[in-house]
C-alpha cells in the first residue's frame, strides 16, 4: 500500500503544473493567501479525482470527464469533501434533525414507546412516518408541516372598495414586481381597470383577487407570496407598510408543531417530539439517558449520535434548527459528525477551514476528533489559515506566493519545522520572524456608546451592554454563547427599527424576487425586537452598514460584477463602442438578462442535459459557443476585449484593464483588491462564492460609494473567514482607516489575531446554549488577558507596552 | 346458456382474469347475457367501491331537481367550516367543483383510499373540519384531481339539505329501482361508503343486475317505469365533459361512445348510448388496482 497520495502536474485553474505528496493517515494542512490555488488543489484536484475514480469503479454512477486536473495521481482512496461553499443549503425544511437522521430514530422511538394523551388514544399502531413533518403521513395539512402560514386580511387590504383597480396598483406599483402582476391581469382578462372594486361583479372580483389558475395567480395570492418571501428575507418594505394586510400566524390546527394532531399529543417521558426537538442537544442527551425504561439499540444509537454532535461543539443547537440558518462552520461540523458516526477507515477527508466559527477552546475538541479519525486509519487534508491548526499539522503544503496568476506555485511542502524556515511563503513569516502585528496602543472611544438594555432573545440573560463607538469592538465567545443573539438578533433589528433606511443591510432589492415563488427560500424570519429591550445612543451614528455573509444575489446570473454595479458601467462602455453604435446595439445587448443573453442557454453558456440515473451533464451551448451572449454582442470589442473576456478577468486583471477607461469601475475594483478579493473573477457565479467572500464584496461595495465620512457604524460577522494572515492584515488596515476617519466597527470574531487588534472586546459566555448568554468579560485585549473570567484572554496577544 | 353467454365464457376462459365474478349485458330493453364465475350467481352481492360516487351524483341531481340546492351554489352556504375564510379560496368552491373533482383542495393520493390524508382525516373525528383545514392549492374549477375529499363534502352537503343523504337516496333512487342497499358507513356523521375496512364497507354491496338499473336510468333519460326520477338536464351535465377534465363529468367517467361508473378492483357500469347497451362487471378486490377494460370494451 502506498504511503502517500502523489499528485503530478496539477494544472487546474491557476495551478502551475505542481507536484505534491500528501502523506496518508496524517493531518495535512494546505495554506496560502486567498485565491492562491489551495482550493483548486484540495477540492478540484484531490477530491474531484478521488470521488470520480471511486464512482467509476463502483459502477454506481456514470461520470463524464470535464477538465483534466493533473497529469497523474496515484495512491488515491475514496475521498469525501466537507466544503463550505457547496453546502450552502437553502431548503428550509432541512433541519439538524433531518440532516443527521436523528428524526428517523426519534420518530421510531415515539412510534414504539409513545403514550398518547387522554382523548387521543387510537387502536391503530403509530407509524414512524406520522412523526415526520415532511412526509404526507405526518404533516399537518393546513400549514404543510411548517407550523405557520401567511394570511391576508382583505378588509385591511381594501378598506375602501371604492378605490379604482388601477389606482390601487399604481399605489403599490412603484416596484416592478407589482407592475408585472397588473400587466398580467390586463393581458389575461382584457377587462377594464378604470373601475372600482365595488363595481366588479362577484366573479370578476374573485378572478382579480384569486386568479384563474393558469396565467394569473391572483392579486391576493401574489401579495401573500411577496410578503412571505420578503419577510423571510428582508423584513418588510415600503408597499407593505402602505397596505398592511398580511400576517404570519402560527398554524391553528397543529399549534405550530407542523404535525398531525394525534402525534402532537403523544409523549415520552412527559414530552412530545416537538418539545424534544426544541431542546439543546446536551439537554436532550441527558433527558434520553434518564428515561426510566430499558434501553434498546435504538436508544443507544440515538445517544451515540447526540454525544458525537455535542463532542464536535454543536451541543448548543436544537434538532429543529433549520440548516439554512446555520453558519458555514456549523454545517461543516454537522457533516463531519455524520462521517464520524459512520466509523469508516481508509477515507481521505478534505475540509475547508474547519475552524471557522470555533472558539480557541473548541478548536482543541475538533483537533481531537480529527486525530481520532486519523487514528482509525483515515487521512485528513484541511485547507486552513488557523494558527493552531498549522502548528499541529503533520505536514504542510503552501501554495502561492500571491493570488490568481501570481499564485499557483508550490512554495513549500514538509514538516512544520521546515515550514518555519521557508522564506518565500506569505504565511510562514507569521510563525517566525514577523508575527501578526498587534497594536501598541488601544484607541479610546471618547465616551459615545450604543447601549443595549435588557436583551433577552434566545439565551441572553437580560443583558445591559454598552458598546463604545469610534473604535473597533470585537464580540467574542464560544459557539452558542450569544454573540449572534446579541448583535444579529438584538442590535441589528433595533437599529433597523430606529434608523430605517439609514441602516443598510446590503440585501437585494425586492424586484429581484423570483416570479414563481413556491417555497419560501432561505433564512429564518428575523424576530422583532421585544418591547422591553431598548437600544439607546443611535443619535451618535449617522449611518449603519450591516455586512453579513449571506449570498450577494440569488438570481442565476448574479456575480460580483452585477452586485457591485461594475456591470452597469461596463454595459454603458460597451454600448458606446463604435462597433456597437454602428450596429445600433443598446445597453440591453450587454446584459445576460436582456437582449444580450443567448436565448438557447439563457446566458449560462452551458446546457444541462439529463443523462439518466439522476445524473446531469453540462454541455457547452453550441448556439453561443459557451459565451452566454448572442453573436452581435460578442462582435463588440472594448480595447480588444469582449464583454465575456471582461467577465472572465479577475479583479486584479480588470483593474489594470479599466485603469484608464472608467474611474467608477477602477474605484470599486481597487477597494475589492484592498479587501483581499483581487483573485475573484468579475463574472464568478454567486453559488460558488463563499460566505466570507460575499461579506468582503459587500464591504467593498459600501466602501466604494465615495467618501464614507464620519459617524458610520460597520457591523461585520467573522470577517476573518477564508482569509490568510496576509489578507487579514490588509483587511485590518482598511478597517483601521475607517476608524481613523471617525467611524465605528463592531465585529463578531473567533480569530485571535483579529481580536487582539480590537480596541475593546465584549466577551459572551461562559459556554453555549443555556449555560451561555452572560457577559463574562469586557475591556481591552490587555485587560482580558488579566481577567480570570475571560476564556479568550489567554489566547490574545498584546503589544510590548502591555507586557 | 345462450349463444352470447357461451361466447363470453369462451372469451373469459382465455383472458386470464380469475378475479372477475360477474358480467351482465343489457341491450335494447332487456338482459341479454348473465355470466357468473367462481361460484357466484344472480343474487351475489359485490361491494361497489367508488361506483357509489356516481350514485351520490344522482342524489345531488335529484336534490337539484327538487330545488334543494344548485350545482352553482357556493359550498360555504352549506358548510359553515368553509365560511370561516380559513383559506381565502374557500369561498370560490362551488358544488359543481366537487362534482367534477376540481375543488383545488390539497390532496396527496396513495393507492386508492389507502392514502395518508384519508387516514389522518378518519383519525381526526371531524371530517369536514379536517378537510376545511387543508390548504386550497389550486384555483377551484381549474385543476382536476381525483380525491375522496370532494365526495365527502358533497355527501355532507346532501345530508345538510335533505336531513339524511342515505335515506334520501334510498327513498328517491333505490326504492323505485328496487335496489337493496344497507345503510352506508357513517362513523362521524357523514355518509361515505369506501370505508377503511371491508367489514364496514360491505354494506354498500349491489348485485350485478341492480347495477344495470343505474345505467338503465341514465339510458332512459331519468325515467323509470313511467316516473321521472332524475331530470334529463342533470344527466346531460353529469355525462358531459367538465372544463378541468374532458374525460370526467359529474362523478361519472366519459369516453368515446360511452359513459359510466368505475369502482376499485374492476367494479363497473358502462353505458353505450348509441348501441342502447349496458355492460356491468363485478370482480373480487385484490390489493392491486386491477381493471378489465379489455373485456368491457370487447364484442360481447
Amino acid at each position: 500500500m502506498k504511503q502517500n497520495v502523489e499528485i503530478k502536474g496539477a494544472k487546474i485553474h491557476n495551478l502551475r503544473h505542481i507536484d505534491v505528496k500528501i502523506p496518508k493517515y496524517k493531518l495535512t494542512v494546505i495554506t496560502g493567501v486567498s485565491g492562491s490555488g489551495k482550493s483548486s488543489l484540495a477540492f478540484d484536484t484531490l477530491y474531484e479525482e478521488g470521488r470520480k475514480r471511486y464512482l467509476m469503479f463502483s459502477g454506481t454512477q456514470l461520470t463524464v470527464e470535464n477538465e483534466i486536473t493533473a497529469d497523474d495521481i496515484t495512491g488515491l482512496s475514496p475521498t469525501v469533501a466537507v466544503e463550505q461553499r457547496i453546502i450552502r443549503q437553502s431548503n428550509p425544511r432541512s433541519t439538524v434533525s433531518t440532516r443527521t437522521q436523528i428524526e428517523a430514530l426519534l420518530s421510531t422511538m415515539y412510534a414504539n414507546f409513545g403514550i398518547p394523551d387522554e382523548g387521543y388514544e387510537t387502536e391503530e399502531p403509530l407509524e414512524a412516518v406520522m412523526f415526520h413533518k415532511n412526509s404526507p403521513k405526518g404533516m399537518c395539512p393546513r400549514c404543510m408541516g411548517k407550523g405557520y402560514y401567511y394570511r391576508l386580511d382583505e378588509e385591511k387590504m381594501l378598506p375602501d372598495k371604492n378605490i379604482r383597480i388601477d389606482s390601487l396598483f399604481s399605489d403599490i406599483c412603484n416596484n416592478g414586481f407589482m407592475w408585472r402582476i397588473f400587466e398580467r391581469y390586463r393581458r389575461t382578462f382584457h377587462k377594464p381597470t378604470d373601475i372600482s372594486f365595488a363595481e366588479l361583479s362577484e366573479e370578476d372580483y374573485e378572478e382579480l383577487m384569486y386568479g384563474e389558475g393558469k396565467h394569473y395567480k391572483g392579486l391576493a395570492q401574489e401579495i401573500l407570496d411577496m410578503y412571505a418571501w420578503s419577510s423571510l428575507n428582508h423584513g418588510g418594505s415600503s408597499w407593505q407598510a402602505k397596505i398592511n394586510c398580511c400576517f404570519r400566524e402560527e398554524c391553528k390546527r397543529c399549534e405550530g408543531t407542523g404535525l398531525g394532531q394525534l402525534v402532537a399529543h403523544t409523549r415520552i417521558g412527559g414530552k412530545t417530539i416537538t418539545e424534544l426537538e426544541s431542546m439543546y442537544l446536551d439537554d436532550l442527551l441527558i433527558f434520553l439517558k434518564n428515561l426510566p425504561f430499558e434501553k434498546t439499540s435504538l436508544h443507544k444509537e440515538l445517544e451515540k449520535k447526540l454525544k458525537c454532535l455535542c463532542d464536535i461543539g454543536l451541543s448548543y443547537l436544537s434538532l429543529n434548527r433549520t440548516v439554512p440558518s446555520l453558519s458555514g462552520g456549523e454545517i461543516q461540523r454537522l457533516f463531519l459528525a455524520s462521517y464520524i458516526i459512520a466509523e469508516m477507515d481508509s477515507i481521505i477527508f478534505v475540509f475547508d477551514e474547519p475552524t471557522i466559527g470555533l472558539h480557541e477552546n473548541e478548536k482543541q475538541n475538533l483537533l481531537n476528533i480529527i486525530r481520532k479519525l486519523i487514528g482509525e486509519g483515515n487521512t485528513v487534508v484541511c485547507v486552513e489559515h488557523d494558527e493552531t491548526f498549522i502548528r499541529t499539522a503533520d505536514y504542510i503544503i503552501d501554495i502561492g506566493p500571491d493570488a490568481g496568476v501570481l499564485g499557483g506555485k508550490k512554495m513549500f511542502e514538509g514538516s512544520y519545522e521546515g515550514f518555519l524556515a521557508c522564506k518565500d511563503s506569505r504565511t510562514s513569516p507569521y510563525f517566525s520572524e514577523k508575527p501578526f502585528p498587534v497594536p501598541g496602543q488601544y484607541r479610546l472611544s471618547g465616551g459615545r456608546t450604543l447601549s443595549i438594555q435588557n436583551a433577552h432573545i434566545h439565551n441572553l440573560k437580560n443583558l445591559d451592554v454598552d458598546i463604545p463607538l469610534g473604535i473597533m469592538v470585537g464580540i467574542a465567545g464560544v459557539s452558542g454563547s450569544g454573540k449572534s443573539s446579541l448583535i444579529a438578533n438584538t442590535l441589528v433589528p433595533g437599529l433597523k427599527e430606529q434608523m430605517r433606511s439609514r441602516c443598510i443591510t446590503g440585501d437585494e432589492k425586492l424586484s429581484d424576487a423570483p416570479e414563481e415563488e413556491d417555497e419560501e427560500t432561505n433564512f429564518e424570519k428575523e424576530e422583532a425586537l421585544p418591547e422591553e429591550t431598548k437600544i439607546l445612543g443611535t443619535e451618535n451614528i449617522r449611518k449603519c452598514y450591516v455586512i453579513d455573509q449571506r449570498p450577494i444575489g440569488r438570481s442565476r446570473t448574479s456575480c460580483p460584477a452585477t452586485y457591485t454595479g461594475i456591470m452597469d458601467r461596463m454595459r454603458k462602455l460597451f454600448s458606446e463602442c463604435p462597433e456597437a453604435k454602428a450596429r445600433n446595439l443598446g445597453i440591453g445587448y450587454f446584459s445576460l438578462n436582456s437582449k444580450g443573453g443567448c436565448p438557447y442557454c439563457h446566458g449560462d453558456g452551458v446546457v444541462r442535459r439529463y443523462i439518466g440515473f439522476g445524473n446531469f451533464i453540462d454541455l457547452k451551448c453550441d448556439q453561443c459557443s459557451g459565451y452566454g451572449f448572442v453573436e452581435e454582442t460578442m462582435s463588440v470589442h472594448l480595447n480588444g476585449k469582449t464583454i465575456r473576456d471582461c467577465l472572465e478577468m479577475t479583479v486584479s486583471e480588470a483593474y489594470e484593464f479599466f485603469k484608464n477607461l472608467d474611474d467608477v469601475i477602477t474605484n470599486i475594483l481597487s477597494v475589492l483588491i484592498r479587501v483581499g478579493m483581487g483573485y475573484i473573477k468579475l463574472g464568478q457565479k454567486t453559488p460558488t462564492i463563499s460566505g466570507g467572500e460575499s461579506q468582503r464584496i459587500k464591504l467593498a461595495k459600501e466602501l466604494s460609494k465615495g467618501k464614507a465620512g464620519k459617524d458610520v457604524l460597520y457591523i461585520l460577522d467573522e470577517p476573518s473567514t477564508g482569509l490568510s494572515f496576509h489578507d487579514c492584515e490588509k483587511l485590518l488596515q482598511l478597517l483601521n482607516e475607517l476608524i481613523d476617519m471617525g467611524n465605528s466597527v463592531i465585529l463578531t470574531e473567533h480569530d485571535t489575531s483579529i481580536l487582539s487588534n480590537c480596541d475593546w472586546i465584549i466577551e459572551m459566555g461562559p459556554s453555549g446554549g443555556k449555560s451561555g448568554g452572560y457577559l463574562i468579560a469586557q475591556g481591552t485585549p490587555a485587560d482580558l488577558k488579566k481577567n480570570p473570567n475571560s476564556t479568550i484572554g489567554k489566547y490574545l496577544k498584546t503589544g510590548k507596552t502591555y507586557e | 346458456m345462450n349463444e352470447r353467454e357461451k361466447h363470453i365464457h369462451e372469451i373469459m376462459a382465455s383472458a386470464h382474469h380469475p378475479q372477475v365474478n360477474s358480467i351482465v349485458i343489457w341491450e335494447n330493453g332487456e338482459i341479454r347475457a348473465e355470466c357468473y364465475f367462481n361460484g357466484h350467481h344472480g343474487s351475489s352481492r359485490h361491494n361497489i367501491k367508488s361506483v357509489v360516487k356516481s350514485i351520490l351524483s344522482v342524489g345531488i341531481g335529484i336534490a337539484q331537481d327538487e330545488g334543494l340546492l344548485r350545482a352553482d351554489d357556493r359550498i360555504s352556504e352549506y358548510l359553515p367550516e368553509f365560511a370561516q375564510q380559513r383559506d381565502m379560496r374557500h369561498r370560490m368552491i362551488r358544488i359543481r367543483h366537487l362534482l367534477t373533482m376540481s375543488s383545488g383542495i390539497f390532496w396527496q393520493g396513495g393507492v386508492h383510499y389507502h392514502c395518508p390524508m384519508m387516514d389522518a382525516m378518519l383519525r381526526s373525528g371531524d371530517w369536514i373540519d379536517y378537510i376545511a383545514d387543508c390548504k386550497v392549492k389550486d384555483v377551484p374549477g381549474t385543476h382536476y384531481l381525483y380525491k375522496e375529499f370532494d365526495v365527502i363534502l358533497l355527501s355532507a352537503i346532501l345530508t345538510k339539505v335533505t336531513g339524511d343523504a342515505f335515506d334520501y337516496i334510498s327513498t328517491k333512487l333505490f326504492q323505485p329501482l328496487e335496489i337493496h342497499n344497507d345503510r352506508w358507513w357513517h362513523p362521524a356523521g357523514v355518509y361515505y361508503s369506501p370505508a377503511p375496512d371491508r367489514e364496514s364497507e360491505s354494506v354498500s354491496a349491489l348485485t350485478a343486475k341492480e347495477m344495470i338499473r343505474i345505467g338503465q336510468l341514465f339510458l332512459q333519460n331519468g325515467i323509470w317505469n313511467g316516473n321521472r326520477i332524475l331530470s334529463g338536464e342533470y344527466i346531460r351535465s353529469a355525462t358531459g365533459p367538465s372544463p378541468a377534465n374532458p374525460g370526467y363529468g359529474f362523478l361519472w367517467w366519459l369516453g368515446k361512445g360511452w359513459y359510466g361508473c368505475r369502482g376499485f378492483g374492476g367494479q363497473s357500469i358502462t353505458v353505450f348510448p348509441d348501441q342502447n347497451k349496458i355492460v356491468v362487471m363485478q370482480a373480487s378486490v385484490t390489493d392491486r388496482p386491477l381493471s378489465y377494460e379489455d373485456i368491457v370494451f370487447a364484442e360481447l
